[in-house]
């Protein structure tokens, strides 16, 4: 009894001693400004003088804002669109691409080249192939005798078209975590598989999804937060236009913050948004967490 | 026996993945051929082959705007964050996985929670800090921040190795290995495709970061590419081809690191090959 | 030896930087117009010499960078001490008194402002208080392509051309003929398919787009313009000349088809990048873009004025200054470099490159000789332009105001609603930052 006690506690001190530098970064640079934030959520700050105490006032007026309620209804449309979209597919060819074919490795490389590439030109160079009088899109549609789609002009399309640009932008990072996962399957359990005839699609069924869902899981919460804070692409393409039909949640609090200066209003956004995320990766890690495969053997 | 017509279905094949990939990469096929046109031909039309290659958009994007220099900046900044993320996520995503200690989960939740907050709020409060510590426009106020790694990698490490068999530690404990020995020769191993993974996620995140870089530096300095690229636009006009050109440069170096990190997702880590 | 080479280096590091850090001020300018930098450079050079006691360093952030930067250093309490101010920011920045007041200095100095033009100066002052002399000047006319003046037969838009809201005018006919289908057909013509078009006759007509766009247009048309005056808390959209104007701006492209819905000149083909790609034929540019011009090398261009509006012709009139952060550390120095930059010397110096207009009269002609054989020919009009000048909006919640304007007017000029509406739902949404 007390040699199992020693070597919890031997176990415990080598739990802290290897979480000690990345805790230590994470209290200094994550949770140090982020208390500031929250705090600041209950202040009227302009960035310029002292922030003012205002108690809850700004999250009366947020619940009270109709772009608020807009963005947040835009927010969920494209979390909703995007995440089982792009993780479905970047999982279907990451298992495609861990199939022995040739020139295995330039390809996989060049399904991931777009994530790499400069963020800074991704919009600029999306734009130019939406746009709608001089584009590529519309100029092969008219080519071809069909007519030209307002891809970033119409309310109703814009957003889908942004949200194309974010699944093409991103899927190479979602690939390469899901191939990652397939390669720590480990070989005898796929052999042992195949030696049982079990077939192609019951094999991806029954072996190897269950065997990396962890990294699903993983791939999940992460695209469901990084989506929740959608920014760089709305903001370089379309501003959150045409109107507000692209006005993402986080496109509105950087603006609250640096353009409006209102850095209470948008410190209070982001606690809102925590809280938002929050539930959304509560329920993920009840439902879904609970089913994922954790242990071997 | 191969019959001819596999052979046409395979030839088929190879045509259809080389063709979807051609319309899958043509924004960045666009990104290339512009960076070799002149700025008159840019929006003239759609052709993906200027009329006469003009290389010197690359010399003019080195020499005129400094990108060598925020080349390097990038280079040493990137390198060093990566550096030090894989090895403090991985320490402490063995941790978060296989030890426990008290107050592991609510760390982890904690963490967790870190990532929901949009940096939009934290920039300033960091900002502050590194202020404070005397590093404004400094390497150490680009990399320290992000040195000690973050959820994300954490996270990733942790969901990784909770895959790794439970049978292999205790193999290991019973060898009389210490828990820095079965991190580093048993966890390690096993996981290095998600190191790999996190490697090249760092790397490319650092990359393409602006905001922070751009807040952390002031003069020519320590201004890493992405800023620097900001460069090229001028108010209300782009100068698209030497930008392209700079792109294009700055693209390269990841596809290389992106095509040999294809080593580290090689199939075939066995368990015969732990049992040394 | 390579050692001590190192060692060498380090000493004469540490030396060097002990020396300069013994006396000299280091002032942080912070500036966004690479287009400028080298004029600038020069000008900074020059003060140095004159001023060993200070250092100045320049940085360059790109326009979008460049708040996030100001701002956030704002907060941080740790911001360049001297630079650029725009019309965008000023009236947020000096009501929450970020902004040192040069007042005081003006005085003591006995600064002549009489060299600057009164509306220049009137722009940066607040309250009394005055926050910057004057750094340069712009305004507002067409960039043409002669090559497709050229090339549709259509005479060169003479100095007294017109416009009206009703028909459009000499001015919307001249850009029927020049937007063309991919027949080849112009917008008059019967056959004509404004769902096909190759050429605009004109770019650049975005909610984005007030200072070149369609404010001027409202005060030709006898509006007010936004707001009943400077830091007024009356919106005056509703006027009926303004609604007109605004109307009249959304036929050009919903009705005559003359102009490219504003979608099509964001970032990925800007209306600059179409222009010179010959893709309008007109845009309206302010005198800042006279150093882009300078890279067309592909057409020949020139330079029209306004169309003559109902009530006459009129143009923007803005300009930047140089402001001092409230929280400098070394305000004395700042000064300095302040009242060099906006003087004549440096203004001098600056105006041989060609790049803005000179804040002081005297030197336009300095300016203007940087332009000599070469496009524009036309140049002097900007000069003509600044005649007739508007009053600018100014409001210290600006930029959520000109958010909301912006938003709407683009949803007008997409066609999905039409003049009337948008500004009563512009009145429903700024009613409470106006206060």
């Amino acid at each position: 009894m007390a040699r199992m006690s020693q070597k919890r506690k031997r176990e415990a001190i080598a739990g802290y001693l290897f979480i000690t530098p990345n805790l230590f970064g994470f209290l200094v640079f994550q949770l140090i400004p982020i208390a500031v934030a929250i705090v600041l959520g209950f202040t009227e700050w302009d960035l310029i003088n002292e922030p003012i105490w205002v108690g809850f006032s700004n999250y009366r007026n947020l619940l009270k804002d109709p772009v608020f309620q807009l963005s947040v209804r835009k927010t969920l449309y494209f979390v909703l669109v995007n995440v089982p979209v792009q993780s479905a597919l970047a999982l279907l060819i990451a298992i495609l691409l861990n199939r022995s074919i040739r020139f295995k490795n330039l390809i996989r490389t060049l399904f991931i080249v777009p994530w790499v590439s400069m963020a800074v030109a991704v919009g600029l160079t999306w734009t130019w192939i939406y746009n709608s009088q001089f584009g590529l899109l519309n100029e092969i549609l008219v080519k071809v005798g069909l007519d030209k789609i307002p891809w970033l002009a119409h309310p109703d399309w814009a957003m889908i078209s942004v949200i194309v640009v974010n699944i093409w932008q991103f899927l190479g990072f979602h690939i390469i975590i899901f191939l990652a996962g397939l390669q720590m399957i480990p070989r005898e359990v796929e052999e042992a598989a195949i030696v049982d005839g079990a077939s192609t699609l019951t094999r991806c069924f029954r072996i190897t999804l269950p065997l990396i869902s962890p990294v699903l899981f993983y791939d999940l919460i992460v695209n469901v937060i990084g989506t929740f804070q959608i920014f760089d692409l709305p903001y370089a393409m379309t501003g959150g236009g045409p109107g507000q039909a692209t006005r993402v949640y986080n496109l509105y609090l950087y603006q609250k913050g640096f353009q409006f200066l209102r850095m209470g209003e948008a410190s209070a956004m982001a606690v809102m948004l925590f809280i938002i995320i929050g539930i959304t990766t509560a329920f993920f890690f009840r439902v879904v967490g609970r089913r994922v495969n954790y242990d071997l053997t | 026996m191969k019959k001819p017509l596999h052979l046409v279905g395979e030839v088929c094949f190879y045509l259809i993945i080389f063709a979807i990939l051609f319309v899958y990469l043509f924004p960045l096929i666009w990104q290339f051929s512009t960076s070799l046109k002149t700025m008159d031909e840019v929006f003239r039309g759609f052709s993906l082959i200027p009329n006469k290659p003009i290389w010197e958009n690359y010399t003019i994007s080195l020499r005129d705007f400094n990108v060598g220099r925020y080349l390097l900046n990038t280079i040493l900044v990137a390198g060093l964050i990566t550096l030090g993320q894989v090895l403090s996520c991985s320490m402490a995503g063995y941790a978060f996985a296989k030890l426990r200690f008290p107050g592991r989960d609510f760390i982890f939740f904690l963490y967790l929670g870190t990532m929901m907050i949009p940096a939009t709020v934290t920039l300033i409060p960091t900002y502050v800090i590194v202020l404070e510590l005397g590093w404004v426009d400094s390497l150490a106020g680009l990399v320290i921040p992000f040195f000690f790694g973050n959820a994300f990698g954490t996270f990733l490490i942790r969901q990784f190795l909770q895959g790794v068999p439970r049978d292999l530690e205790e193999a290991a404990e019973i060898d009389g290995a210490g828990y820095f020995v079965i991190w580093s020769r048993v966890m390690l191993p096993m996981a290095k495709p998600a190191l790999a993974t996190l490697a090249v996620m760092t790397l490319v995140q650092q990359w393409n970061s602006l905001v922070w870089p751009l807040i952390v530096t002031q003069a020519d300095t320590w201004k890493v590419l992405s800023v620097g690229l900001a460069a090229f636009r001028l108010f209300r006009t782009i100068q698209w081809n030497t930008m392209m050109a700079a792109v294009v440069m700055a693209t390269l170096p990841m596809i290389v690191i992106l095509f040999l990190a294809q080593r580290f997702f090689i199939q075939g880590i066995q368990f015969s090959g732990l049992n040394r | 030896m390579r050692k001590s080479i190192v060692l060498l280096v380090l000493l004469a590091l540490v030396v060097a930087s002990g020396t300069a850090g013994a006396q000299k001020v280091t002032l942080r300018y912070m500036f966004w117009d690479q287009n400028q930098q080298e004029a600038y450079a020069a000008s900074i050079d020059e003060f140095m010499r004159l001023n060993p006691d200070i250092e100045v360093v320049m940085e360059l952030a790109e326009w979008n960078d460049y708040w996030t930067k100001l701002t956030t250093g704002m907060a941080a309490r740790n911001l360049p001490d001297v630079f650029w101010g725009h019309a965008a920011y000023f009236s947020a920045f000096v009501a929450r008194g970020a902004l040192l007041d040069l007042q005081p200095l003006i005085e003591r100095d006995n600064i002549d402002t009489s060299i600057y033009y009164q509306s220049l100066l009137d722009f940066w002052s607040y309250e009394g208080a005055q926050y910057g002399l004057a750094k340069d000047w712009d305004t507002i006319a067409f960039f043409y392509n002669k090559d497709l003046f050229d090339a549709a037969g259509v005479p060169y838009p003479s100095d007294d051309w017109t416009w009206n809201p009703q028909d459009g005018g000499e001015f919307v006919r001249t850009l029927q003929l020049l937007t063309l289908d991919d027949q080849g057909r112009n917008a008059l013509d019967p056959n004509f398919d404004p769902k096909k078009v190759v050429q605009y006759g004109l770019g650049d007509i975005g909610g984005a787009n007030m200072q070149a766009g369609w404010l001027n247009f409202v005060w030709m048309n006898g509006g007010t313009g936004v707001l009943d005056k400077p830091y007024g808390s009356k919106l005056v959209m509703n006027e009926p000349e303004c609604i007109e104007v605004l109307q009249f701006w959304s036929d050009l492209v919903n009705k005559y088809h003359v102009a490219p819905p504003p979608e099509a000149t964001v970032a990925g083909g800007s209306p600059w990048d179409l222009f010179t790609a010959g893709r309008f034929a007109m845009v309206p540019a302010g005198s800042w873009m006279l150093t882009a011009g300078r890279s067309i090398e592909a057409f020949s261009w020139d330079v029209v004025g306004m169309p003559w509006g109902p009530a006459g012709r009129y143009s923007a009139f803005n300009g930047l200054a140089h402001n001092i952060y409230a929280q400098t550390p070394h305000q004395e120095e700042a000064w300095r470099l302040l009242e060099w930059l906006e003087g004549y010397e440096s203004q001098k110096i600056v105006a041989e490159y060609g790049c803005v207009f000179p804040a002081i009269g005297e030197l336009v002609p300095t300016f203007l000789e940087a332009y000599a054989g070469r496009d524009p020919e036309n140049v002097a009009v900007y000069n003509d332009m600044a005649e007739n000048t508007g009053t600018w909006p100014m409001h210290v919640n600006w930029n959520e105001i000109f958010d909301i304007i912006q938003r709407e007017l683009d949803m007008m000029l997409q066609g999905f609603v039409d003049a009337e509406t948008t500004v009563a739902n512009i009145e429903m949404q700024v009613g409470h930052l106006l206060q």
